[in-house]
């Protein structure tokens, strides 16, 4: 099959993907695809000729080796088996639970048609997971990774920020899947600067179900997300306002607890990125790496798939900033 | 009448307290992080 990417979804994430493939000069065809017709004709007066819209209604029919779901949370399943089906691997963005939890349902499907399914590519999860694996590195044995995410992207990641909010979350916990109210267990957690310290709480995040598979014996993994008191109180509303085109900075922490010489340690990374354009970032590094055949066939999160170190090298070169907490203020 | 003023006092003591523990809390805690390297991957 000729390399070619096809990328579902034009919001804030698939539109900056499309800019920086752009940017690099990419050669080989890429295919946009969007419901609003429109946003794409738009999109590709500003490209070069590579850059095509579909000719049918649908993305996985075209001739591409790579897909990427970009569209809002809760649409990628189906579009990912069909286009498993035709032996093309799947990239999805989606940070929705049961979006992931589905992907790598499909394991089997993708070995049967030598695909690759990688889940939840994007700043959380998707960074903070190559950010655990490449902190675990450090440990003979790790024993609790706590994440937190502050930010959202364009209107649809701002949509299911708020959806998460009201749902339960998922946390792996003393060996057994634990379900708690969305909105609960208040935590104060600091973040890299700029965005310092914010209140953060247990919301529908995939990450603990991503991690579990690398660490499975690890006693803890949850996750939590950044909100202000109105994002809380109204959670079981549905959005009043219009969500913003793009939400600005954002920062994720990650924080791992584990052994290393029969001695206790705990280890704090976190990156500082607008979450649309780290999204858009660890997808594109993605997409480079199985172009260059660095990913072999294989179904799961971020850091099931990628070498963290190389991945988290290539992520900074592209603009993210990627830091470590040592405790030691800097004036 | 006077029953209802004596609420909306109370509530309105309530907020105000609130609202300068508040600002007091503010003012105090240094709300600065700090202890930020860049992450050496090498």
């Amino acid at each position: 099959m000729t390399p070619s990417i096809g990328i579902l979804g034009l919001g804030a994430v698939g539109s900056q993907l499309v800019q920086r493939f752009s940017t690099a000069k990419v050669k080989i065809p890429i295919i946009l695809h969007d419901l609003d017709i429109s946003k794409t004709a738009s999109l590709i007066d500003q490209l070069d000729h590579n850059f095509t819209q579909t000719s049918g209604a649908r993305i996985e029919d075209e001739d591409i080796s790579i897909l990427v779901i970009a569209s809002p949370s809760g649409q990628h399943l189906q579009v990912a088996q069909r286009a498993i089906k035709k032996g093309i691997s799947v990239i999805s963005t989606s940070d929705r639970i049961s979006d992931v939890v589905g992907l790598l349902k499909l394991k089997s499907l993708a070995e049967k048609y030598d695909a690759s399914v990688i889940a939840g590519a994007g700043f959380s999860p998707g960074l903070t997971c190559a950010l655990a694996r490449f902190a675990a590195k450090e440990f003979d044995f790790v024993d609790e990774i706590h994440i937190a995410k502050d930010g959202t992207g364009g209107p649809a990641c701002a949509k299911q920020h708020h959806r998460a909010m009201k749902r339960p979350s998922l946390d792996w916990w003393e060996g057994e899947w634990v379900r708690r109210p969305g909105g609960s267990g208040r935590e104060l957690v600091w973040f890299p600067e700029p965005i310092a310290g914010s209140d953060c709480y247990r919301a529908a995040l995939p990450e603990a179900v991503l991690l579990q598979t690398i660490f499975p014996n690890s006693s803890r993994i949850t996750s939590r997300l950044s909100a202000t008191r109105q994002d809380r109180f109204t959670s079981w509303l549905p959005m009043l306002i219009p969500p913003h085109n793009d939400g600005g900075i954002g920062a994720v922490r990650v924080e791992v607890r584990g052994r290393l010489e029969n001695e206790r340690i705990t280890r704090v990374l976190g990156a500082v990125s607008p979450p649309s354009s780290a999204a858009a970032i660890v997808v594109q590094t993605l997409t480079e790496m199985m172009m260059e055949s660095l990913i072999d066939p294989f179904t799961g999160g971020v850091a099931n798939i990628v070498d963290s170190t190389s991945f988290l090298n290539r992520v900074t070169a592209k603009g993210i900033k990627t830091v470590e907490f040592d405790g030691m203020p800097s004036n | 009448m006077r029953l209802f003023f004596r609420g909306l006092l109370a509530l309105l003591g309530a907020v105000a307290i609130s609202v300068i523990l508040k600002a007091r809390e503010s003012g105090t805690v240094p709300l600065q992080s700090g202890g930020w390297r860049d992450l050496e991957t090498d």
